[in-house]
């Protein structure tokens, strides 16, 4: 009798074993494949190919594994099983990114949140200027276009409810990198980022601000980051004014949230909260045409026909809840998902005349330092294509986010020789030596743009001995003083130039060359008042000459007077103007590259 | 393809054992013999090759001593055989081992060195090399005869239940068992709860162990506090006795199912009294194997105290080298050769004197600083680690507190380890059977349904959970879709 209780037993364990380890085969060949996981927002592999070559065979165990792993049956509920017996019996996280605070609260720890929350990666100088120097270009140049600028913050869940933390994540220092930067900038720039953190904690004595279990704000966090932004934004747009309790609808619901299904909690812990949405919208949703390439859901175009502004928006996550009331005040906003793109700000600068372009970033996303880098790069691709102008606008832009930045000094410098600009080459080689006295690169290429400079100098110091010997010969000669003005004028002595051109001129009244020159001579010592007031003659005698146009809109340019060289840029382009290389290249017209008159000038001409 | 692997679990093995008995008794060694290679190559891949080479020399050299009649050839076969098993190894194990050894030397007399590729370690090798040079030596010494059938032999040395972590079987417990085996119920049965404690003791406990033990061990020095080195290298203990005792628990187990019995490899070792004691019960297919084939042919213990001490520090020696490539572990054999030593030249009468707790707490703290050479990646990072166990480390911020580490699961985990690494679940099975026995009658079924329920129900238990921490272990969610 006791060997059968026993085998009765043992028959229990085999048969169930039997069915432990048999049913997910056999369910992975009834079931059909799936393509997506829920909980784990991602896709999932699909079967590998089978092609029978000692190389595919090598990799193919490890992508079978990997398909089965992904797809074998049983497998969604069994994680489910496991969310439940770790974090609620266990109390322990399922995955390292969600952390498990107290009373149920959880928390997001992917892009080293935490280690940011402990202060345990704080930013150097160089990264705080990097972060410094980007924001600072980014708002001068939208400003020199009349566009405001705000760059907004939403803080990590951590910053609003550091209560709910685990103890054993205490701090170590104080300051996260969100409070080091917005401390460097209030002692170093003009330059506010808008900092949500404390009308946010303010409130969260009355209402709940973040989701419990979810990395976000909720809608009544996220309306009162949109009061703010609206705050902000009426202080240059008086005609905004935050949306009226009245016209908002607010009511409960009970959903999953984001953290808990990452822990494989789907219908496990659902959170019943409050949500918000307009009685009346009148924002509704756009076609955009101008990126037909865009990604679906890249790019969201909203607006409302009673306003007349338009909005420029870079948004990450936070910002959906945000959205319906902000577009309320806007003709047309354009939101562009998950960072800030230069070139498709450019683009939208020129087809919709933004008056506003926001950026909003979570706190965890400034982890990301502004690089110099990527400009840098992008230089040398085209250096090495033989485009050095182009490269050089480039390295220029590297070394606005870094000016210290050693690699693209050096680079500028080269490009600037290669182009002949030999003393500006100088000049960033020796910017080199400044902060690094034994750079090889700079102390060779310094060595050798001045030798090139001594031997242009020569060049011109023998001409200029040729002119002076002619001259006595013939002391009158409006052209010799002309040609003795530019070899001055090539050797560096603009004051000995600007003497010979006054004579050309007095000899020979009507000598456009030589009033031209002059007045460029004028120009180059930034004396911008005689040097247009030679132009002026210039086009008194000659209301055709596109060159003329074309050099008062440089003077304009270098004054930072962006509206009225344009103006004179195209007037000069009227009159024929065709030197289109030198447009784009004129160190003298960098200030009127960004606007975007100037952008479609430059379409225009190519289409 | 490890035996707690979703790939294993939930398709090699079902399909293995389904078409195992499908195929029915004639086939069925060929068939185990494909399988198995199947297996390796399913990791391996081309090294499988490797496995067949080792087979073909030893099916050979196995026939060939059987056949010769001169003691000299046979002799000379068997130096032959072994030669070419240990340069099979010695190749894929211990070259990368050996030129950067030499390497270092080079490089202090010298600016230059050898560069060469790194040689991929095949996995198993030490354990099929080991059964295979028992097997030869076993035919020289007529212990048994030569096996004729190239295809029992090469499943002998590659059957996969004991392929890549042992035991290490011998060809003489299992030569009957090739031939001629049949698989009862009862074997089944006792197959499938033995597997079902290896997975769990591998799943639930050690790989739970080894996350801590992995963060704990990649820890910079400064950050390393007393009490989480220690609890470090406790947890290590017991992850690397339940990896390793699982590791065998299930092949024995599935060696059981297809009607295989391979003798136990461990006998609690951690509830030893002296380091003696602890190497006759941990990892005992190895040990065995070097008394048999090393330590008895050196003389063993006949020759003087002397010689006694020299051998037992050279078998140890070797002890260590076959665990892996690297000083570390020659270090860690001759820590034990040398307690070994200790304890013959006296230490073991002075024990045998000592308080019974002290005796236990003798082996658990030699056996515990033993593991940090075992464990730390380098000679130096474990006297760094060693150190902050005993205090000599100057500590800068301390990132991490114990409480960091020490959560519920690890509790529990631990506190489940402790337990079973204690003979206390064996000494409660063999106490149902008393008191069934002493009871009578109803009582007696009611005992016996309640303790049969019992282990049902915990055996089924630790087999769903297994599955579900398996399942969860190939979860990798994102916060943003990823496309």
């Amino acid at each position: 009798m006791g060997r059968l209780i026993n085998n009765v037993f043992n028959i229990i364990i085999v048969s169930l074993f039997i069915l432990i380890i048999c049913a997910p085969p056999i369910t992975t060949l009834l079931k059909s494949r799936s393509y997506i996981s829920y909980s784990e927002n991602r896709e999932l592999v699909s079967m590998p190919k089978f092609v029978l070559s000692s190389d595919t065979l090598k990799d193919y165990p490890s992508q079978f594994e990997k398909y089965y792993n992904d797809q074998f049956g049983f497998r969604a509920p069994l994680q489910g099983y496991l969310g439940i017996i770790k974090v609620k019996l266990l109390h322990k996280s399922t995955v390292p990114t969600v952390i498990l605070g107290k009373q149920n609260w959880l928390y997001y720890n992917g892009d080293y949140s935490f280690d940011d929350f402990r202060g345990l990666t704080p930013y150097n100088t160089q990264q705080l200027e990097l972060w410094k120097n980007t924001l600072e270009n980014r708002e001068l140049w939208l400003a020199g276009q009349g566009i405001k600028y705000l760059f907004v913050v939403a803080p990590n869940k951590q910053s609003i409810y550091p209560e709910y933390v685990p103890d054993n994540l205490y701090k170590i220092n104080k300051k996260s990198r969100f409070e080091q930067l917005l401390e460097y900038l209030n002692n170093h720039s003009s330059i506010k980022l808008m900092d949500l953190r404390k009308p946010l904690q303010e409130a969260k004595n009355n209402d709940l601000i973040y989701y419990k279990t979810d990395t976000h704000w909720t809608d009544k966090g996220a309306f009162i980051a949109y009061a703010n932004i609206i705050n902000q934004l009426s202080v240059r747009f008086p005609e905004l004014s935050i949306i009226d309790q009245s016209s908002l609808i607010v009511h409960q619901a009970h959903k999953d949230r984001d953290l808990s299904i990452m822990l494989g909690l789907t219908n496990q812990q659902k959170e019943r909260n409050y949500f918000i949405t307009l009685k009346k919208p009148c924002a509704t949703v756009l076609n955009q045409d101008i990126f037909p390439q865009a990604p679906k859901g890249s790019i969201l175009v909203k607006g409302c026909n009673k306003s007349k502004l338009r909005a420029v928006v870079f948004i990450d996550s936070f910002f959906p809840p945000i959205e319906p009331f902000l577009s309320e005040h806007f003709e047309s906003v354009f939101y562009v998902w998950n960072r800030y793109k230069h070139d498709i700000l450019e683009i939208l600068i020129d087809e919709i005349h933004p008056d506003i372009v926001i950026e909003e970033k979570v706190e965890r996303y400034l982890y990301d330092v502004p690089s110099p880098v990527t400009p840098f790069r992008t230089g040398i691709e085209l250096a090495r294509k033989g485009n050095t102008d182009v490269a050089i606008e480039f390295f220029s832009e590297a070394l606005r986010i870094y000016p210290q930045f050693i690699p693209a000094l050096n680079e500028l410098g080269l490009a600037l020789a290669k182009r002949g600009d030999l003393k500006n080459a100088i000049i960033q080689f020796q910017k080199v030596l400044q902060i690094s006295p034994y750079n090889n690169v700079a102390l060779y290429n310094l060595e050798r743009a001045q030798a090139d400079q001594q031997k242009l100098y020569d060049k011109w110091d023998r001409v200029i001995l040729q002119l002076q010997d002619k001259l006595k010969m013939n002391a009158n000669d409006s052209f010799l003083h002309f040609k003795l003005g530019e070899a001055y004028q090539n050797r560096g002595y603009i004051d000995k130039a600007i003497i010979e051109y006054k004579t050309a001129i007095k000899l020979r009244p009507d000598s456009t060359d030589s009033m031209n020159a002059l007045a460029r001579a004028y120009s180059q010592i930034n004396d911008n008042n005689n040097a247009l007031l030679w132009f002026d003659k210039m086009l008194k005698t000659n209301p055709d000459d596109a060159n003329v146009y074309y050099n008062i809109a440089c003077i304009y340019s270098k004054q930072h007077d962006v509206i009225t060289s344009i103006s004179w840029l195209k007037k000069s382009i009227e009159k024929k103007f065709n030197n289109w290389a030198l447009i784009q290249t004129d160190e003298d017209l960098k200030d009127i590259r960004f606007s975007a008159e100037y952008k479609r000038l430059i379409r225009n001409h190519y289409n | 393809m490890a035996f707690s692997s979703i790939i294993f679990l939930f398709l090699f093995f079902p399909l293995t054992i389904a078409l195992y008995f499908l195929i029915g008794k004639k086939a069925n060694n060929i068939f185990l013999l494909l399988a198995s290679l199947f297996f390796y190559a399913w990791g391996e891949g081309f090294f499988v090759i490797l496995l067949f080479i080792s087979i073909g020399i030893n099916y050979s050299a196995g026939l060939m001593l059987e056949r010769t009649q001169s003691h000299r050839s046979s002799q000379l076969t068997l130096v032959a055989a072994i030669a070419l098993n240990l340069i099979l190894l010695c190749y894929w194990k211990y070259a990368n081992f050996i030129l950067g050894t030499v390497n270092h030397l080079l490089s202090l007399v010298s600016t230059k060195i050898i560069i060469a590729e790194p040689i991929h370690l095949p996995i198993g090798i030490s354990f099929f090399t080991f059964s295979a040079l028992s097997y030869v030596v076993d035919v020289y010494w007529k212990k048994t005869a030569a096996q004729k059938s190239f295809i029992d032999l090469a499943l002998y040395l590659s059957f996969f239940p004991k392929l890549i972590a042992g035991p290490i079987v011998r060809y003489a417990d299992i030569a009957d068992q090739i031939k001629q085996r049949s698989i009862k119920f009862n074997d089944l049965a006792e197959g499938v709860q033995r597997f079902i404690i290896g997975l769990g003791k591998k799943v639930l406990i050690a790989n739970t162990l080894a996350s801590s033990v992995d963060q704990i061990f990649s820890l910079p020095l400064q950050e390393l506090t007393m009490p989480i080195a220690w609890l470090g290298i406790a947890c290590y203990t017991l992850q690397i006795y339940f990896d390793f005792s699982g590791y065998t628990d299930m092949a024995i187990g599935i060696g059981r199912m297809f009607g295989f019995s391979f003798l136990e490899n461990f006998n609690y070792p951690y509830i030893s009294q002296s380091i003696q004691e602890f190497w006759r019960r941990w990892h005992i297919s190895l040990s065995t194997w070097f008394r048999d084939y090393l330590y008895i042919p050196l003389g063993g213990s006949r020759q003087g105290s002397m010689r006694t001490n020299i051998n037992l520090l050279t078998v140890f020696f070797l002890v260590g080298l076959w665990h892996g490539a690297s000083w570390n572990f020659i270090v860690w054999g001759l820590y034990y050769g040398i307690f070994l030593v200790i304890e013959r030249l006296g230490l073991s009468g002075l024990l045998m004197r000592l308080w019974k707790p002290l005796r236990h707490i003798y082996v658990i703290i030699i056996v515990l600083i033993g593991w940090v050479f075992f464990r730390a990646e380098t000679l130096h990072s474990a006297a760094g680690y060693l150190s902050a166990m005993f205090g000599f480390v100057r500590h800068g911020i301390i990132r991490n507190s114990l409480s960091m580490y020490l959560d519920r699961e690890l509790i529990l985990s631990l506190t489940i380890a402790v337990i079973c690494s204690t003979p206390i679940v064996a000494f409660i099975r063999d106490h149902e059977n008393i008191i069934i026995n002493k009871s009578s009658g109803i009582a007696a079924y009611f005992l016996e349904i309640f303790f049969g329920f019992t282990r049902t129900v915990i055996l089924i238990s630790i087999l769903a959970l297994s599955v579900i921490y398996l399942a969860g272990s190939t979860y990798n969610p994102f916060i943003y879709f990823k496309f």
